[in-house]
């Protein structure tokens, strides 16, 4: 240890010099003005507008007129209809995340092997990745139709799948669900094939069969990644509007009516911007909290 | 513990690409075999064959008695160790090591004294709960061959599992894998690129070359009595200098200049010798030179290019006329020569060895051949 004291010393000094240089690096921020200016424009100077306009009673331009501090949160939080929105939320959350998840996994399991025209099955699971939400949900309003509609005329039932308060979320959620199950195909797919295949010939030399092979070296292969399309699932399926507000504008009731259906009712429809943006605050307090502890979760277990 | 027998097996892609050409080995039980040659030359596949990862297009595999051609590699009672350890990455390490006695549904007591025996063996003891990541490459590689170990398998399939260590550790491992070969009693399969492993591990060393085995036999008889000019090239570093040129009577052409063929060499050529010049591939090692101050019958004199000092050798590469690139000469590490000075060689005419130049194969008789050929038809039948 002595003896490599003044050597220690040494370059220490050169450190705290080249740490000083790397602190006043303009060049750097230079490089990063571009990006700097597009995401305050467009993310971080709507966010802190929106968490201003919270406080706030507005016109209805959207412009702040009476300072009514948190009496927008108060109010909401007491609100019947807010609550509504909330646990209809977390129901069409969690229908999408199983789902989405679950489709998307079983179509990767069953193109991760090898037979003829698989590429062609590939693209067809990955499709729904490609889609408008809006689009798919002009066509699932066709589908769903109780008269006309394909679904009925193949399930034999005459079910109202739109306009009856039970089964409005339900089939809003399978349409979302559905249409994440691309993306996930494709995650899932990714994980798979990042799986060393010499741990499947090592796992078949040491006697195990294919289900255990899929116990013990696929899915606990596919823990990371599927945390990751967890909360990529999540996160999409809060913030999800498009099909909802085409196929029933979240109706019938308020039985379809999420969060970001229930900012653009509040903001668009009845012109409360303030309102609407301390709910924007609580959707964006709720993602995040749910992502925080997610990470944590995660890096526990690691 | 079981023989392992090849017969014309073969491995075929499509029509086109054969991956190893009909094949016949023998394996004996207990024995400690290598597998070596360069990349591409169908040691893997062949080791994989064996395992029952990769299908078998033609011949037939026989672990023991039985043919195990359709058997799923868990039904052929074998371990394997891969380049890449292939350790389950999300199991500790105890775990990895008593998962093929899981899946055998061994009872929880046995697995365990069985588990904790190998680690023993291994000096693994202190690492049983941690996961494969937090260990280093050398203690993951123990791992791999505790996961074998367990299983008192029939045969140890081994595919490179050195390769991924540092010198040093290579070594070190080398010399515990033959320990444990030792100490099982078991049959190792051991595919390598590496001849100096070859060298070291193998009961016998099997040269394969573009599917083809060239050459089975023992480390000593591969190294003195290579049967084929491949073989002669690949084993030994630096390599043997082979290069085309005259034989002539009991001479040789060297440098231009007819050097004597010992007895020792005469004796063996499966060649009638004659006056008039027959051209051959003719391979001398380099520690057949000796440096000598006289020039002499059997002397060649070269200007040294290169020298190299390894240590307890020096190499000197030297030109001469038959070959483009120089030839290489081990002499002692305390001469003194230098690039540019013009040196004599003497050639010890007992160690040529001689290839046919179409076939490429040693027209010189192993003296062990005969010997050897009775034990290997006393083991077929």
């Amino acid at each position: 240890m002595e003896f490599n004291q003044p050597l220690l010393d040494d370059k220490g000094e050169g450190l705290k010099k080249r740490g000083a240089r790397k602190k006043w690096n303009i060049e750097a921020y230079i490089y990063l003005i571009p990006a700097l200016i597009i995401f305050f424009l467009f993310t971080y100077w709507p966010f802190l507008r929106t968490i201003y306009r919270s406080f706030f009673l507005t016109d209805n331009r959207g412009i702040e007129r009476v300072f009514i501090g948190v009496q927008n949160y108060t109010d909401l939080l007491t609100s019947a209809s807010f609550q509504n929105s909330l646990i209809v939320t977390v129901q069409y959350v969690l229908i999408v995340l199983v789902l989405g998840m679950g489709f998307g996994f079983m179509t990767a399991i069953l193109c991760n092997q090898s037979f003829p025209g698989i590429r062609l099955f590939s693209t067809v699971y990955a499709m729904p990745m490609a889609v408008a939400s809006s689009g798919i949900a002009m066509v699932f309003s066709i589908m769903l139709n109780q008269r006309i509609g394909a679904v009925n005329q193949i399930l034999g039932t005459n079910i109202s799948w739109l306009a009856n308060p039970q089964w409005a979320l339900i089939s809003v959620a399978v349409l979302t669900g559905w249409l994440n199950s691309g993306i996930n195909f494709l995650y899932f797919s990714a994980g798979m094939s990042n799986i060393d295949e010499s741990l499947y010939e090592s796992a078949s030399v040491d006697g195990a069969n294919g289900l255990n092979q899929f116990l013990y070296i696929t899915l606990p292969g596919l823990k990371h990644i599927s945390f990751y399309i967890i909360v990529i699932n999540v996160i999409g399926a809060f913030q999800s509007f498009g099909q909802i507000r085409i196929l029933t504008s979240g109706g019938p009731g308020e039985s379809t009516n999420v969060i970001v259906h229930d900012i653009y009712r509040n903001a668009f429809l009845n012109f409360r911007f303030g309102m609407a943006s301390a709910e924007s605050v609580i959707l964006f307090i709720i993602i995040a909290i749910l992502t925080v502890f997610m990470f944590r979760t995660q890096r526990k277990e690691a | 513990m079981a023989e392992v027998k090849l017969r014309q097996v073969t491995k075929r892609y499509d029509e086109d690409t054969v991956a190893v050409k009909p094949l016949d080995l023998d394996i004996k039980d207990k024995e400690f075999i290598v597998f070596v040659g360069p990349s591409g030359c169908g040691k893997s596949t062949t080791l994989r064959m064996i395992a029952g990862l990769e299908r078998i297009s033609d011949g037939g595999l026989y672990i023991g008695r039985d043919i195990v051609n359709h058997l799923a590699p868990k039904d052929r009672d074998i371990a394997m160790v891969f380049q890449n350890y292939a350790l389950y990455p999300n199991m500790t390490i105890y775990d990895n090591i008593g998962f093929s006695l899981k899946m055998k549904k061994i009872k929880k007591s046995e697995r365990d004294e069985r588990v904790r025996e190998a680690a023993g063996i291994l000096g693994l003891s202190d690492f049983l709960d941690r996961k494969p990541a937090s260990l280093s490459g050398g203690q993951r590689q123990r791992v791999a061959l505790g996961r074998a170990m367990v299983r008192n398998p029939k045969v140890f399939l081994l595919d490179e599992p050195l390769s991924n260590l540092d010198a040093k550790l290579r070594v070190a491992m080398r010399a515990e894998i033959v320990k444990l070969h030792r100490k099982l009693e078991t049959t190792f399969v051991y595919v390598t690129h590496d001849q100096t492993e070859a060298m070291t591990m193998g009961d016998r060393i099997a040269v394969l070359n573009d599917g083809y085995l060239e050459q089975i036999d023992t480390p000593f008889n591969v190294y003195e009595y290579p049967e084929t000019k491949f073989v002669a090239e690949f084993i030994g570093s630096p390599q043997m200098n082979v290069f085309e040129t005259e034989l002539r009577g009991n001479t040789i052409k060297l440098n231009n200049k007819s050097t004597r063929l010992g007895n020792g060499v005469t004796s063996r050529l499966g060649l009638q010798l004659s006056e008039q010049a027959q051209t051959v591939y003719a391979g001398i090692r380099p520690e057949a030179f000796q440096l000598v101050d006289e020039a002499d019958a059997d002397t060649i004199s070269v200007v040294v290019e290169n020298v190299e000092n390894m240590g307890r050798d020096t190499y000197i590469s030297v030109s001469i006329a038959e070959r483009e690139i120089p030839l290489i000469a081990r002499i002692p590490s305390e001469s003194t020569v230098m690039i540019g000075d013009t040196v004599q060689l003497k050639v010890d005419g007992n160690k040529w060895h001689v290839f046919d130049r179409q076939t490429e194969r040693s027209l010189l008789r192993s003296p062990f051949k005969a010997f050897s050929q009775r034990r290997e038809e006393s083991l077929i039948s």
